[in-house]
């Protein structure tokens, strides 16, 4: 659909939010809401350099009509994205992929992004605190240096508990925000995990780490995955990742695009 | 002059499509993720991914990577095997008004063989798309594609095997095309797809890693475009088969190009992972353009460059 440019404003040096309207754009079939972890194909500009559509996930469901997305600009086509400006139109598919899931039973969300990574979490605590008054959540957000932390404030301000760390020590505990996950999770341990559940985004060293601790204790983990997308309908098979089949006890390639891209961090092949 | 309907049906051998677009093989699953954006009754038909006669888990992440107007991919023939298609994706696409083609592809003849039998028994498949020029699987595909022989014998097998018509979907990675469409004919194809994708290579300057894992991968897009315009043309003044055109088709605009080359029926491939919609814009524009040009019908534009 054809969708036009609220906003696009640059939060710090190469990160931004825009801000697109479009009737419909943040629902899903039957009228039914975008869910967290769900992202869209943004195409700027009919030129076919650079040719393919850029997967950005929901940030923030503004309305049924309007949606935020938070980007890096990391290349061609998110430069491109970021000189448009209010008014201008945008190619967009979506949403689409699966969404973080929140099986019944979940009672505490420990959501942990780092740097970019935080863009799907935030439409998570969106829904948490605006709609799961049953669940609460806690917050580990982590960045190179005190900018580089996006989003923490924001969680703050919905009443999360948020916790933060900084690789050069300029906000929060110096080091990573793993060591602040594990710290958490050892001191809270004895109250029993049950109903508790780790949602990560970021990179994948962290991911890896988190999916690590998840499994040390017991706790369930949802991650969202990046990959490079032609077509993110499932169509490509461009944007595989290696995922465990439990039912054949072997590893299979699944798509990032519609079989995720959100996965139990348990069956991914790191 | 009164503006009558044109008409858009094209005659690939003995296969008939009602309008000239299919959709490539490997960029439109078996119909399903589409069908959710249009109705596939509107194709001139449906091109599956390859087949093979067992699953394939295809080649490691990352797989692909965007390029100058184009991309490259080594998804490496990715696919549920020819048995679980004929089960559970043909029964699908046999609900729909258009003509399905089984794209297949094996390491041996005699693979390729034992797969056309199994979909010319199947209900549902129209035509054979043979593939002899994946450039992204070590046996098989290209290096049959490449070897005039193996070409032949490839064709003739799959011929012998079915009475469904053979469509060869032949390599660009060769010094001449000709001789390999040639072959094909003699072999007994009933027309001929081309081109596949051109064998590629990109590297990320920062890590000094080639930008997929297979190291090479085959370039599609419109910046191979005038490439496959080229092989068409070459091989529609040489040879007497029937041509699927394909190769960086964005729009109606390309499709006409491709007829005007000699391509009988176009294919949109990648084109389909930019705009869902592609191949029923591309249809739309085709007919538009015969009724700006008072064409009546869509043999009318085959082969009428004015070279």
């Amino acid at each position: 659909m054809i969708a036009r440019i609220r906003k696009n404003e640059e939060l710090l040096e190469g990160y931004f939010i825009v801000d697109i309207e479009a009737e419909g754009i943040g629902l899903r079939k039957a009228g039914r809401p975008a869910v967290p972890g769900q992202f869209y194909m943004l195409k700027a500009g009919p030129s076919t350099d650079p040719l393919l559509r850029r997967p950005l996930s929901l940030h923030r469901k503004l309305s049924d009509d309007s949606v935020r997305f938070l980007y890096r600009r990391a290349g061609r086509g998110t430069a491109l994205l970021s000189r448009l400006i209010p008014g201008d139109e945008i190619d967009v598919l979506g949403p689409l992929g699966n969404g973080f899931p929140m099986p019944a039973g979940i009672k505490h969300a420990l959501i942990v992004g780092g740097g970019i990574g935080i863009a799907p979490l935030m439409a998570l605590a969106d829904y948490i605190s605006d709609e799961r008054k049953d669940i609460s959540a806690a917050a580990f957000i982590g960045g190179r240096s005190r900018e580089y932390v996006l989003g923490a404030d924001e969680f703050s301000r919905k009443g999360i508990e948020t916790f933060t760390a900084t690789e050069d020590g300029s906000l929060g505990k110096k080091g990573f925000i793993t060591h602040i996950l594990d710290e958490y999770i050892h001191e809270h341990k004895h109250k029993g995990t049950g109903g508790w559940a780790i949602y990560s985004c970021g990179p994948h060293p962290m991911l890896i780490s988190v999916a690590a601790m998840a499994k040390k204790y017991g706790i369930k983990n949802y991650t969202s995955m990046e990959s490079n997308m032609a077509c993110g309908i499932g169509a490509c098979m461009g944007c595989v990742i290696g995922v465990l089949d439990r039912e054949h006890g072997s590893s299979v390639y699944k798509k990032v695009c519609d079989d995720g891209p959100v996965f139990d961090a348990d069956d991914i092949v790191w | 002059m009164v503006k009558i309907k044109p008409s858009l049906s094209v005659k690939l051998g003995p296969l008939t499509l009602k309008n000239p677009v299919v959709t490539a093989s490997g960029t439109f699953g078996y119909g399903e993720e589409y069908s959710k954006y249009f109705d596939l009754s509107l194709l001139g038909g449906i091109t599956t991914k390859g087949l093979s006669l067992k699953p394939m888990q295809g080649n490691p992440p990352p797989r692909l990577c965007e390029t100058p107007s184009g991309m490259l991919n080594a998804i490496g023939l990715q696919n549920v095997g020819v048995d679980d298609f004929i089960k559970r994706k043909l029964p699908f696409l046999a609900g729909f008004d258009t003509k399905v083609i089984a794209n297949i592809f094996g390491n041996t003849v005699e693979e390729y063989e034992a797969v056309t039998a199994r979909l010319d028994r199947a209900k549902g498949v129209h035509a054979i798309e043979v593939n002899i020029s994946c450039p992204n699987v070590k046996k098989g595909g290209m290096a049959f594609g490449t070897d005039l022989e193996a070409t032949y014998d490839v064709i003739r097998a799959v011929r012998n095997a079915t009475s469904l018509p053979v469509i060869a979907k032949l390599s660009p990675n060769v010094t001449d095309i000709v001789p390999f469409a040639d072959r094909a004919a003699h072999a007994g194809a009933d027309a001929l797809s081309l081109i596949n994708t051109l064998l590629g290579m990109a590297i990320d300057i920062k890590n000094r890693k080639p930008r997929i894992a297979n190291i090479t991968g085959g370039l599609s897009g419109p910046a191979i475009r005038p490439v496959a315009v080229r092989i068409v043309w070459q091989v529609y003044r040489a040879v007497g088969l029937p041509i699927i055109g394909m190769g960086g088709i964005m729009n109606a605009e390309d499709a006409i190009e491709f007829m005007l080359a000699g391509a009988t029926a176009v294919a949109a491939g990648t084109a389909s992972f930019v705009n869902p919609l592609a191949p029923v814009e591309i249809i739309a524009g085709i007919e538009r353009y015969m009724i700006e040009n008072g064409i009546d019908h869509a043999h009318h534009l085959i082969g009428q460059v004015q070279a």
